[in-house]
């Protein structure tokens, strides 16, 4: 079985991503690995201003670790308020992720 | 001043569990009104870990999949101030656009929601249609708030770090941003997130700030 997905810096003219498509879903370790490359390839002002929101993602895959994980289809956005969109996404499209 | 609605959505898992069911109800009756109430729509995103523990964390609070192979993902945010809060932007889910509304639920955010949900489904506006309302409908209020008159332009003062910028160049402000950035629109229509200290805000005449704007759309005078 394939698992896929992806984690995103979208917004304010930034769209850079950190994808996975494997037999293996990424564990816990990996999806937090995967935030920390995302956040690396921004420039210092795009990471400084979504450093909540990418608190937020790792949170969320400490959370999907201590439960077992998550099954696709699954789709988080988190937003920097007082922004119309800038934001890191998570999204897990196929198979299981964060175990 | 905003009046929210299930203020303590996240503490409360039954307030939790009612608010959902807000969302679904609020669904239901923009498409009765719009005499559209046998669409169909079902959930499309899983909402729990592995193990059946449910998120319970308004991200989303609701998501839905439509016949018209549209979907709306609703993120709910624990309120933090007394404005208005609400962002939107559209999205994909493989092949099938995806609105996505973030608010702090008030009252008056939920209209600005049900016009968006409305036009997204109901009337079923195409995406650049719907870029527009969401423009339109989002323009940063709590900025323009700090001042007496709407400021739509600013000088770039400097560019270290950022070699795109051009010093002295008048730019259009398409958004402010209280974590120290302004979001402004280059001469190609992209916006781009930038350090608000690189630029000074400008009040220009009238007629000035009119002829820049419909330059800026594209717009014969």
């Amino acid at each position: 079985m394939v698992h896929r997905g992806r984690i995103q810096a979208q917004g304010g003219g930034v769209e850079k991503s950190v994808s996975w498509s494997r037999e293996t879903p990424p564990t816990k370790k990996e999806g937090l690995n995967m935030i920390n490359t995302l956040e690396n390839q921004l420039s210092p002002s795009d990471a400084k201003i979504r450093a909540k929101a990418f608190e937020k993602a790792r949170s969320f895959v400490n959370k999907a670790a201590n439960n077992g994980g998550v099954d696709a289809q699954v789709s988080k956005s988190f937003r920097v308020k007082e922004t119309k969109d800038v934001r890191v996404d998570i999204e897990v499209i196929i198979g299981k992720a964060f175990i | 001043m905003a009046q929210h609605l299930f203020k303590n959505f996240l503490e409360d898992q039954n307030v939790y569990i009612l608010n959902v069911s807000y969302w679904q109800k609020t669904v239901t009756k923009i498409l009765a009104e719009s005499d559209r109430q046998n669409t169909r729509f079902k959930e499309y995103l899983n909402t729990s870990f592995a193990n059946g523990t449910p998120f319970l964390d308004g991200n989303p609070i609701f998501n839905a999949l439509f016949e018209n192979n549209k979907a709306i993902r609703i993120i709910q945010e624990e309120p933090e101030s007394n404005e208005v809060v609400i962002a939107a932007w559209l999205d994909q889910v493989e092949t099938i656009p995806e609105l996505v509304i973030a608010l702090e639920l008030s009252k008056e955010s939920k209209q600005i929601a049900d016009d968006f949900i409305k036009a997204w489904i109901a009337e079923n506006v195409d995406v650049k249609k719907m870029q527009r309302l969401i423009k339109d409908k989002t323009i940063d209020k709590e900025a323009l708030q700090d001042t007496d008159t709407i400021v739509r332009f600013a000088i770039c003062t400097r560019n270290d770090d950022y070699e795109d910028l051009q010093p002295l160049k008048i730019y259009q402000i398409d958004e402010f941003s209280r974590n120290g950035y302004i979001r402004v629109i280059d001469e190609f229509g992209k916006d781009y997130l930038y350090p608000d200290n690189y630029f000074i805000p400008i009040e220009l005449p009238q007629t000035i700030e009119q002829t820049l704007l419909a330059v800026s759309h594209n717009i014969a005078i």
